[in-house]
């Protein structure tokens, strides 16, 4: 429906981590490949591509305004991480993570952006404090709500009862997509199977997800047993336990504090569709809800590349920009 | 996964200095997705030809500062960016003999939002030339 706001399309840079560790794309040679897939909203990781985050040098921030003009960019969100295990001997103290979290604001707010995402299990009670701080910043703040810690996870709740009772336009949530996983990664059990994992214990895992369902409630290693026959094993499934598989349905009711989506992805199969993730139902079902917030293209395949064979980034990346960007616009 | 960033291709030599082999060293990239300060680093484990090294042998070498592990602990100031290459070199006077070395390092980190610490690890064999 033309007239109608549309779904805002973004890349996170954290898609592009194998190719920068490498050195084959610098932060500024990232975003002239987001130029080049279309894309004209852009995510990243402080931690990952600006040395001493959130504490750059100040030539930096002017340096990066011009990255932005010249490849036509506008920054979306900053995934930060309060380091609760800076020391050794004890966590940070409650005033310590409010500094910590008031640093990662100012920090965010001079490069343009407009959220940060915190991630899973960020101390709930420095949240509060920040909410005068964060609003003179104009900068949302966002717990990210991702497999492993979903919605019904303890410390997901509490943010929830806090999220709800504050009731503010500068404390919400960003949804990653990896909560839908309808079929277990092909490539990450690929990648576990040159590693030696047991195929019987691969076909398991494939099948619960298959069967709509995923491992949560299974965690219990004793009823898997025979599956289990060396150190890969557990590793694995230590690893699967992490992945959900939940209906859509979780999310409309929390859509109206939705700041941001992370667009998780494995794998673009040949067909340009997701490998695990159902992108069409998403789509429609944020379409229905009048979602007009972002989305953002995380690709964590990377990950699972076998070893000597080189990650496809960009290519993934420009593919599952295209589906989304005409998923978008059907 | 990380493995690869763990022990880098290139770096692993003896150390000269002053013409005197003092000891050796590798190169390493943190083995997950983000910088971190490196009082997060909790644990650096190296074992060169099935010989575990003591922890008192190793300095650890980024951005320029050079520290031992346990000095280590407390420094908040400087950062192991992700993809930065960072020197791990052992105290050996006479160094390594030329030729092949098994070599495994293992390097855990606190990462805040995991109930237990991250490791990275690898074996690989390579050559002091």
């Amino acid at each position: 429906m033309s007239g109608q706001p549309r779904i805002k399309l973004g890349v996170t840079l954290y898609s592009l981590q194998d190719e920068y560790a490498w050195g084959k794309l610098t932060l500024k040679g990232c975003l002239a490949e987001l130029q080049k897939m279309g894309a004209e909203w852009v995510e990243l990781l402080g931690d990952q591509m600006i040395h001493n985050s959130p504490f750059p040098e100040e030539s930096f921030y002017l340096e990066w305004l011009s990255w932005l003009d010249k490849y036509r960019l506008t920054p979306v969100c900053d995934d930060i991480f309060i380091n609760t295990t800076l020391y050794k001997n004890r966590r940070l103290t409650t005033k310590e993570g409010i500094a910590a979290l008031q640093a990662e604001i100012t920090h965010a707010h001079k490069m343009g952006f407009k959220i940060v995402r915190l991630v899973s299990m960020t101390p709930s009670n420095i949240i509060l404090p920040c909410l005068d701080f964060a609003g003179k910043h104009d900068m949302q703040m966002a717990l990210e709500i991702h497999a492993g810690h979903g919605i019904d996870a303890p410390y997901t709740q509490e943010y929830i009862e806090l999220m709800t009772k504050a009731d503010s336009p500068y404390i919400g949530l960003v949804f990653d997509m990896g909560l839908f996983c309808r079929k277990y990664p092909r490539v990450i059990r690929e990648y576990y199977r040159h590693e030696g994992a047991a195929p019987a214990l691969l076909d398991f895992v494939d099948r619960v997800f298959l069967s709509g369902t995923d491992l949560r409630s299974q965690a219990d290693k004793s009823k898997l047993e025979e599956y289990m026959r060396s150190p890969i094993d557990e590793e694995y499934w230590e690893y699967v336990t992490h992945f959900e598989n939940n209906p859509l349905e979780i999310m409309p009711p929390f859509l109206r504090y939705v700041k941001n989506i992370h667009g998780k992805f494995y794998e673009m199969t040949d067909e340009n569709n997701e490998f695990s993730i159902p992108y069409v139902q998403i789509i429609d079902l944020l379409k229905a809800n009048h979602y007009n917030g972002f989305i953002c293209s995380e690709y964590e395949g990377n990950r699972f590349v076998p070893s000597g064979v080189e990650v496809q980034g960009v290519d993934q990346l420009t593919r599952h920009q295209k589906m989304l960007r005409s998923l978008i616009r059907q | 996964m990380f493995e690869p960033y763990v022990i880098s291709d290139d770096g692993f030599e003896n150390v000269i200095k002053n013409g005197e082999i003092i000891g050796y060293q590798l190169k390493t990239r943190i083995a997950y997705y983000r910088g971190v300060p490196l009082s997060m680093v909790d644990k650096i484990e190296l074992v060169v030809d099935d010989e575990p090294v003591a922890i008192e042998k190793i300095h650890f070498t980024v951005a320029d500062e050079t520290f031992t592990l346990k000095e280590m602990e407390t420094v908040t100031s400087t950062k192991w960016e992700f993809g930065q290459q960072a020197t791990i070199s052992v105290n050996h006077p006479g160094g390594l003999n030329p030729g092949v070395h098994k070599v495994f390092l293992s390097q855990t980190t606190r990462v805040a939002y995991y109930p237990f610490p991250l490791e990275g690890r690898r074996t690989r064999f390579m050559t002091i030339a």
